[in-house]
């Protein structure tokens, strides 16, 4: 009698599926991001920075940042939004990551509303990453530049410092036979 | 507030220098969605007036909380409603992912949640909402029989838009 009265009770033991216990906020809120898509190139021992707005729609709070398929590290990772921000430009620095491949990596940028409630919203935007190497960066500057040239013309400056030195080898052997 | 330029003046502020024409029209741009820039100088008569907006990607929900209450093994609960709006420029689509503080919760939400009567998976889009629109969808538990784990499961649900 008393295993079918335990079994019974087990049977009906009261689950609570309970996200929390506080009243729900009457009013909506949330917030957005632009753009919705973003390519960038970042060199293998650098960074690149880009831009994203962000706008709040009541939404009084921390954003956390974080990537999605993106093996490189973003700062910063956390965003303090009030509920006042509109269009807000907030920088976003990618930091190159010597462990991965110089490729580039198809992921997300994601932008998570941090609160201690429980139903919580957030925005994921598309990133496009091609991380490469230092020579070969778009926004290596001039050091890129230089670089890129000298091993386009390798050939030739290869060429001419064979001439070079042949002719200074030849000038010196015509100086002693005189 | 528009400001119409009419005229030039010498640095000290003292001079005239350039009065222009009426109806001179000035190349502005301006940028919504981006920080404000200063006006720029007037570079020709030629109308050109471009309003350029960043896109926007946005989630706006009607509640922060969700209480199932006490739901028995075998039982459904209540349905529960979150109203979704799209405050983006454009139309996004909607997945909820659960996150719980317990492996016993993730399981027990994996088993037991239903989105519009559609059993829980990260990976399926549970609403594709156009531009300024809203949608309610209805959250639901139905705990399966076997179901042996008394007591409070915590999670947090994050509703994710993306276009």
């Amino acid at each position: 009698m008393k295993m079918k009265m335990n079994k019974k009770l087990i049977f009906l033991i009261i689950l609570t599926g309970y996200v929390c216990a506080v009243p729900f906020a009457a009013s909506a809120t949330g917030f957005a991001v632009g753009p919705p898509s973003i390519n960038l190139t970042v060199p293998v021992d650098g960074e690149n920075t880009i831009v994203v707005y962000v706008t709040s729609h009541d939404y009084d709070g921390e954003v956390v940042v974080g990537t999605e398929n993106i093996p490189l590290r973003v700062s910063p990772e956390v965003i303090q939004l009030s509920d006042t921000d509109e269009n807000r430009r907030i920088e976003l620095t990618f930091y190159g990551n010597r462990s991965v491949k110089e490729e580039t990596y198809f992921g997300k940028l994601t932008f998570l509303g941090s609160t201690d409630k429980n139903i919580v919203g957030g925005v994921k935007i598309k990133v496009s990453v091609t991380q490469i190497s230092r020579a070969g960066a778009g926004s290596g500057g001039i050091q890129g530049t230089i670089v890129n040239a000298l091993r386009a013309n390798s050939t030739i400056i290869f060429g001419a410092f064979v001439v070079m030195v042949s002719l200074v080898i030849g000038i010196g052997i015509g100086r002693r036979r005189k | 507030m528009d400001i119409i330029k009419v005229a030039d003046v010498s640095e000290d502020n003292k001079v005239v220098t350039y009065i222009y024409p009426k109806n001179t029209v000035f190349e502005t741009v301006i940028l919504e969605g981006a920080s404000t820039s200063p006006p720029l100088s007037p570079s020709s008569s030629l109308t050109r007036h471009a309003n350029v907006k960043i896109p926007m990607v946005g989630i706006s929900l009607n509640r922060s909380v969700i209480d199932y209450g006490n739901v028995v093994a075998g039982h459904n609960s209540n349905n529960e409603s979150v109203k979704i709006t799209n405050i983006g420029s454009s139309g996004m689509t909607v997945t909820l992912e659960v996150n719980s503080e317990s492996e016993t919760a993730q399981n027990f939400y994996e088993q037991s949640l239903y989105v519009d009567n559609v059993q829980y998976d990260p990976a399926i889009i549970i609403a594709h909402i156009p531009e300024s629109n809203s949608k309610d969808v209805v959250t639901q538990l139905k705990i399966p029989s076997n179901w042996n784990k008394a007591g409070t499961q915590n999670a947090k649900f994050v509703f994710w838009a993306e276009v």
